[in-house]
C-alpha cells in the first residue's frame, strides 16, 4: 500500500532535520531577546481563561448528559489546525470544549468554554513544548474491537497526539510529561491509564 | 331518586379511573417496548451487517489470505478508536466507485497561517491536510477511468491521490469486479460524508485507501453504523436512508 505519509515525507523536512533548523532558527532570538520568546503566547495577549468548562462526566449516562447525543453537529462543532512535524493537523471536537479565540493567534469558532484550544493549546504554545505529529479528535467509531461501545472520539471529547510515534504500550510511549500534566490540569483523562499514551479524554468511567 | 344519583356519579369515576389506569398501563407497555428495540439497537451495532443494501466500501488492501488481512490491519494504529474489517470479495457486487478530488494536502507558507510560532517558523511551509472529497462514477465509466494514465503530480501535495492506479490494483479487468476469493480490509458507509470522514482518518494515519460502491451480498459486520445521521442531531446512522443514491452519489 502506498503512504500518505511517505508522500508527505518527500516534500518535508524530517522531524529531526525540523529541530535542527528550528534551532538555527530560534538561536538569534533566545540570544537576544530571552524572556520574550518565553512568553511568546502571553506577549500576543493570551493567559490561561479556565472559563466555562463543563463537568467532567464519569461513566455513559454522565457522558450522555453532559455532552448529549455522540456523532452530531456539537461533537464536531469547533476546528483548530494544530501544526507538527510540518503538518498542520485538524483537530475537530466538541462546542462545549472550546471556541473562544486566541489573540494574534487563531480566530476560533465559537462555542461556550475556554478549555482545548485557547487554554491547554495556548498552555502548550506558551511554553514551547513538543507534540508530534498525528493529532486528531473527533471521528464518529466504536471503541477498538466493540461493537457495542463507542468511543469517547465519537463525542469529540476526546484527542489522540503524536500518534506518527505511538503503539498501544502501557511503559513506553513519547508524550511530554508537562505536555500531559498539562492536559491534566484542564480536566482530561489520559489514556495512559489504559495503555493507549497518546489519547486524553474529556471523561472518566468509560 | 337522590340516593341513587352519588352512586351512579361514583360508579362514573369509578369506571374513567380504570379506563385511565388501564390506559396508562398500556401506553407504559407500549413506551417501554419502543424504548427497548432502541436501547437494543444500539447496544449491538455489529448486528447491522447491511446484507442486500448498496453501500460505500471504503478498502484499505486487498489480500490472498485472512492471515495478511489482519496483519496489515494491525499494523495500522487508529488508538482507541476501531479501524478496518476483514471480510471476502465474494461478499460485494461492485457497482460504482469513487475519484478523489480533493488534494490531502497543501503546501502553505507559515505567514499565511492563523497559528504561526513553534511548529511552524515563519520563513518555511507546512502541509496543511484537507477535508476529503469524493465523486461517484458509475461502473461504466471505469474502463476509461482507469485506463488512462494518472495525473503526473499525483504523487506531490497539492494534487488529489493516485486513485486510478489505486483502483487499477482493486478492479480487475474483464468483469471490473473484485477477483473472487481475496481478503478486503474495509469499512462501510450509507453515506458518501461518513466514507469520506474516514478516508481522511485512515490516511491520516498511514493508509492509502480506494472507495467503491457495492451491493452487499453476505458477510459479516464490516463497520456500518460509524458514520453521523445526516441530519445531524440525531447520533449516528443505524438504519438504511429512504433513497440511498441521493447520499451516496
Amino acid at each position: 500500500m502506498e503512504s500518505s505519509a511517505s508522500r508527505f515525507s518527500r516534500v518535508m523536512p524530517t522531524p529531526r532535520s525540523l529541530v535542527i533548523r528550528l534551532g538555527f532558527a530560534l538561536l538569534p532570538l533566545v540570544v537576544f531577546s530571552g524572556t520574550a520568546l518565553a512568553a511568546h503566547w502571553a506577549a500576543g495577549g493570551w493567559r490561561d481563561l479556565h472559563s466555562g468548562y463543563p463537568p467532567r462526566p464519569n461513566g455513559l449516562t454522565e457522558i450522555n448528559s453532559v455532552f448529549g447525543a455522540r456523532c452530531t453537529t456539537d461533537s464536531n462543532f469547533n476546528k483548530f489546525a494544530w501544526t507538527a512535524d510540518g503538518v498542520s493537523w485538524a483537530v475537530n471536537f466538541h462546542k462545549k470544549l472550546g471556541g473562544l479565540p486566541v489573540p494574534d493567534f487563531y480566530s476560533g469558532n465559537g462555542g461556550t468554554s475556554s478549555n482545548l484550544f485557547y487554554d491547554v493549546r495556548g498552555h502548550i504554545g506558551n511554553e514551547h513544548l513538543t507534540v508530534l505529529g498525528g493529532i486528531g479528535a473527533y471521528n464518529c467509531r466504536l471503541k477498538s474491537g466493540s461493537t457495542t461501545q463507542w468511543s469517547t472520539h465519537a463525542w469529540g471529547i476526546a484527542i489522540d497526539i503524536n500518534w506518527n510515534y505511538e503503539h498501544l504500550d502501557c511503559h513506553n510511549h513519547t508524550i511530554d510529561a508537562r505536555v500531559a500534566e498539562l492536559f491534566q490540569g484542564h480536566r482530561w483523562y489520559w489514556g495512559l491509564a489504559f495503555c493507549d499514551a497518546m489519547h486524553f479524554q474529556y471523561a472518566t468511567g468509560y | 331518586m337522590p340516593a341513587a344519583e352519588p352512586a351512579r356519579i361514583r360508579g362514573a369515576v369509578g369506571l374513567v379511573a380504570i379506563a385511565a389506569l388501564l390506559g396508562s398501563f398500556a401506553g407504559l407497555v407500549s413506551a417501554a417496548s419502543k424504548q427497548s428495540t432502541v436501547v437494543e439497537t444500539l447496544a449491538d451495532v455489529g448486528r447491522i451487517t447491511g446484507v442486500g443494501e448498496r453501500l460505500i466500501l471504503v478498502v484499505g488492501g486487498v489480500f490472498d489470505s485472512s492471515e495478511e488481512a489482519d496483519s496489515a490491519a494491525a499494523g495500522l494504529s487508529f488508538g482507541d478508536m476501531a479501524g478496518f474489517y476483514v471480510d471476502t470479495t465474494d461478499n460485494y457486487r461492485v457497482i460504482g466507485f469513487y475519484e478523489q478530488t480533493s488534494p490531502d494536502a497543501l503546501s502553505v507558507a507559515c505567514e499565511d497561517l492563523p497559528e504561526s510560532g513553534d511548529g511552524c517558523p515563519r520563513g518555511t511551509s507546512v502541509a496543511v491536510l484537507q477535508p476529503v472529497s469524493l465523486r461517484f462514477r458509475e461502473l461504466a465509466d471505469a474502463s476509461g477511468f482507469l485506463a488512462g494514465p494518472d495525473d503526473p503530480q499525483c504523487e506531490s501535495i497539492g494534487s488529489p491521490p493516485c486513485t486510478s492506479m489505486r483502483l487499477r490494483g482493486l478492479l480487475v479487468r474483464p468483469s471490473w469486479q473484485f477477483a473472487p476469493d481475496r481478503y478486503l480490509l474495509v469499512s462501510a458507509f450509507r453515506t458518501r460524508r461518513g466514507a469520506e470522514e474516514f478516508v481522511e482518518l485512515a490516511r491520516n494515519r498511514g493508509a492509502a485507501v480506494s472507495a467503491v460502491r457495492v451491493v452487499k451480498l453476505g458477510g459479516p459486520y464490516v463497520g456500518l453504523g460509524q458514520e453521523a445521521h445526516p441530519d445531524g442531531v440525531s447520533g449516528p446512522l443505524l438504519s438504511p436512508l429512504p433513497d440511498p443514491d441521493q447520499y451516496q452519489r
